[in-house]
């Protein structure tokens, strides 16, 4: 037995059990739904972050606290250490910067039309979904993970090359559709998290003594 | 491992050793703190037979204990310390050890 292997798939049992109440789909929608906003009234940022970064993830974890924790116990992962600087991740970080910096001067000229940049935004954000997606497979051992980043990729990709649909109205309704979708998807892990998790009563509450 | 090694006897952490109580250090070293229902279920072990367990493994310095309150109940959350993360890696190299090199 490998045992290096044993402990990753604890690791990533324990992760799945993390995951099951469905809150991460829930403020991923509450995310997704929001972005048009942000896109479209950038000033609106400041917002974005002190709502759905500084508030809503305390909101949830005390949400956690009294519905979540009760029905199946409560565990704190080991937060990701953050990434090496390396000369490829410096490499990537400037290109992304020369890239957007690029669209916003051809834009800001004329030599690219606002459309076009509207109309592949979807595709972008999809491709861009891919990380989270990668990310969340790794960490709970699950393929399935990586439907919702291809699945964004590739309807990202569909409104980029449909002619017929105007930008102004296809791209803030990708992210809104997504963001629906998520929100559902996470109401009904949790619907089934609670049915299937009744409250443990622990006439000892869980006292140990020692 | 040199040929005078292989003629001491292995010495083993008992207090690891023992399935159940391998069991609960195996999960608290993959995860950062977890609490006594979380074990309870990933263990599958009873209530009493977990206390005695984890009374067993903080005794010996191996678990760091901290009770807190979530509303009015007290909640117990249980973390590996630096010497049960320690004493976990030597057992695991122990037990490499008397592997290595066996057929199959």
């Amino acid at each position: 037995m490998n045992e290096e292997q044993d402990l990753k798939s604890i690791e990533q049992v324990s992760f799945r059990e993390l995951m099951q109440d469905g809150f991460t789909e829930l403020l991923m929608g509450l995310v997704l739904a929001a972005m048009p906003l942000f896109v479209l009234r950038p000033s609106l940022i400041s917002i974005f972050v002190v709502f759905y970064i500084i508030f809503l993830p305390p909101f949830f974890e005390m949400i956690r606290k009294k519905y979540i924790y009760p029905r199946i116990g409560y565990v704190k992962m080991y937060e990701d250490e953050p990434p090496r600087v390396t000369l490829r991740l410096v490499a990537v970080l400037a290109l992304l910067i020369v890239s957007v910096a690029t669209i916003i001067y051809l834009v800001g000229t004329g030599t690219i039309e606002e459309d076009l940049v509207y109309r592949w935004i979807p595709a972008a954000f999809g491709l861009i979904m891919c990380a989270p997606s990668i990310y969340f497979k790794e960490k709970s051992g699950q393929n399935r993970y990586y439907l919702f980043g291809a699945a964004m990729t590739i309807t990202g990709v569909v409104v980029g090359v449909t002619p017929v649909l105007d930008p102004n109205i296809v791209s803030p309704l990708y992210f809104i559709v997504w963001g629906l979708f998520f929100m559902i998807l996470g109401l009904v892990k949790y619907s089934l998290f609670v049915r299937k998790f009744p409250i443990v009563d622990m006439p000892e509450d869980g006292r140990v003594d020692l | 491992m040199t040929s005078e090694d292989k003629r001491r006897p292995v010495k083993i952490n008992k207090l690891i050793h023992e399935p159940a109580r391998l069991q609960i250090m195996t999960q608290l070293y993959v995860v950062e703190e977890a609490d006594f229902l979380f074990l309870m279920r990933r263990t599958r072990l009873t209530w009493g037979n977990l206390s005695s367990h984890i009374s067993k493994l903080e005794d010996a310095g191996y678990l760091e204990v901290t009770k807190e309150f979530l509303g009015k109940k007290p909640h117990t959350v249980l973390k590996i310390s630096a010497s049960g993360r320690k004493a976990l890696e030597d057992y695991r190299k122990v037990i490499n050890n008397i592997f290595e090199g066996a057929p199959g």
